[in-house]
């Protein structure tokens, strides 16, 4: 069951929260949805779950808008917000209430609590003391209750420790191999570093950047700026490797920034800048992004 | 790891109206603040019966008396459960839940609606079973002047005003989706508009048509005569306007 956004604007008077965002998540995979605070990730996932009327285009999960679904908890398990409890309820209960407006049996929340590490006395307590931790784990034992074929979460690692990062990985890849369709968002690279296969990557409500997450993160690159960019390219075309366009007329190399010099100097093109990416182009273009938003975006 | 078990066939209609309504009650009293909301409305309900059954121990008491006493505060207190329903939803963000697992918002604006009649009717079935067990004691207690009459048409009007009353809470709650605000304008609008419609001369003309006190308060009476088209004509312009512009209001709302 696919994940599918066409188009995708929410427009508030003048100030637009997301631009034509167009992208489609496969089952099978765990998507991230990366970007700084504010950038239209919310906005986007409560699009797609049918709780923010969009201003044009359109969002299906299976081919269908997620309001057409019957009983949508049955398809698409969703957590918007870890924190969006009434603290006076018990965790128990807040899964025994989802999964009776779902229909499933009662032995479903006992599981859902065992799974996300909250059996016992932990489901006994009140939401109003769980920490964030604890919420997240609550809210994903939620969204998996109606036994969902894809997984729609916003933030799902915030307030989780490395430990509870890598069990989060752990339950999504699982979910994914079997077949489930996973986007969750986060505007940590370093969480979706660990938990994602593919990224969206979104900033002041337009989607820049989207790939596999490997290609995007793994291995050294080159960063190198020309005067005459086309030929630049023809004599990285000429020397065998492979690029891609960067921001600002900069081309990403796959290669050493010698391997790259050198083609350039046997095009005779003089460079502007060239040097080496430490962590590929994704980190590079992240941070860059983040800088704004008081240097939290660099990965943890 | 069985989290992701064998897959049975995903529904094709949506949740039955009935199942909502029930966990649409369970919502009311699963918390501890609703919990106690409502622990409070049956003890102090049992303390005013109490006072009126023992105390009070000269003069004439019948069981329709009694009822009338063990009301009170119920009456008063309803609407804010009704209120609370809606609104705690939206205080506590609740509603990203709600609404996602059931994105037709009208089907679960009926269920709540629905949920907040059958708590007012419980509450006034209970204080009805608290007022017979009152009578039951007094008269073994040898209590002077208890006496088991009740007119149907008593318990009748009783019921009926109270689930005008929390009908009108929830409609209040519903138009405004914040909790202090509600609760102050369901009590501070009404006694403004009573206050103009005694006060204004035009006004005075529509008082038993519109007002909530002097069209529904008949009902009250056990022997009064109840004007029909006052109480539509109040529930009309204090409930069927309220929901429906609530209900306006959240279909095009966006739930953050």
């Amino acid at each position: 069951m696919s994940i599918e956004a066409e188009a995708l604007t929410k427009r508030y008077g003048d100030h637009v929260a997301v631009e034509a965002v167009s992208f489609r998540c496969e089952p099978g995979t765990v998507t991230g949805f990366l970007g700084p605070n504010g950038a239209g990730k919310s906005t986007t996932l409560r699009m797609l779950c049918g709780l923010t009327p969009p201003t044009a285009g359109r969002a299906t999960v299976g081919g269908r808008p997620y309001a057409a679904i019957p009983q949508p908890g049955r398809e698409v398990g969703v957590l918007l917000d870890a924190s969006a409890h009434h603290p006076g309820r018990r965790g128990r209960e807040v899964l025994e209430l989802t999964a009776r407006t779902l229909g499933v049996s009662r032995r479903r929340v006992r599981k859902m609590l065992e799974y996300v590490g909250l059996a016992g006395a932990a489901a006994s307590r009140r939401v109003g003391g769980y920490s964030l931790g604890m919420r997240q784990r609550l809210g994903i034992a939620n969204a998996l209750i109606g036994d969902p074929r894809a997984l729609v979460l916003d933030e799902p690692a915030n307030g989780l420790d490395p430990e509870g990062i890598h069990w989060l990985r752990g339950v999504l890849r699982e979910f994914a191999d079997r077949g489930g369709t996973v986007l969750l968002s986060s505007h940590l690279l370093g969480e979706v570093e660990a938990i994602a296969d593919r990224l969206l990557i979104i900033n002041a409500g337009r989607l820049i950047a989207e790939g596999s997450a490997s290609e995007m993160l793994s291995g050294s690159g080159t960063l190198v700026r020309a005067a005459d960019g086309a030929a630049l390219k023809q004599a990285l075309d000429r020397g065998g490797l492979s690029w891609t366009n960067g921001a600002d007329g900069a081309v990403h190399v796959q290669a050493e920034t010698a391997a790259v010099g050198r083609a350039a100097a046997e095009a005779g093109v003089a460079l502007v800048e060239l040097r080496a990416l430490e962590r590929g182009r994704l980190e590079d273009l992240f941070l860059r992004l983040t800088h704004a938003d008081d240097g939290r975006g660099a990965g943890r | 790891m069985s989290a992701v078990a064998a897959r049975v066939r995903a529904p094709s209609r949506p949740a039955p109206l009935g199942r909502l309504v029930a966990v649409e009650l369970r919502k009311a009293v699963d918390t501890r603040s609703g919990f106690w909301l409502l622990a409070t409305i049956g003890l102090l309900s049992l303390l005013s019966l109490a006072v009126m059954t023992v105390v009070h121990s000269s003069g004439e008491r019948s069981m329709g008396d009694l009822f009338e006493v063990a009301l009170t505060v119920p009456s008063l207190l309803l609407p804010i459960v009704g209120i609370l329903l809606v609104t705690d939803e939206f205080a506590h963000r609740t509603a990203l839940t709600t609404f996602s697992l059931v994105p037709d918002r009208r089907r679960v604006v009926a269920a709540k609606l629905l949920a907040a009649l059958a708590l007012a009717v419980l509450v006034t079935a209970a204080c009805l079973a608290l007022t017979a067990l009152a009578v039951i004691v007094g008269k073994a207690a040898g209590l002077e002047g208890i006496s088991w009459s009740i007119g149907a048409r008593h318990f009748g009007g009783q019921i009926l005003h109270n689930l005008l009353s929390v009908a009108m809470g929830f409609g209040f709650g519903l138009l405004l989706l914040s909790t202090p605000l509600a609760i102050v304008l369901y009590f501070l609008v009404p006694m403004a508009w009573s206050f103009a419609v005694t006060e204004v001369k035009f006004l005075s003309k529509v008082e038993d048509w519109l007002d909530t006190g002097a069209a529904w308060s008949p009902l009250l009476d056990a022997d009064g005569s109840v004007h029909w088209g006052h109480v539509v004509a109040a529930a009309a312009l204090w409930i069927a306007v309220p929901i429906t512009a609530g209900l306006i209001r959240l279909q095009r709302t966006e739930i953050k």
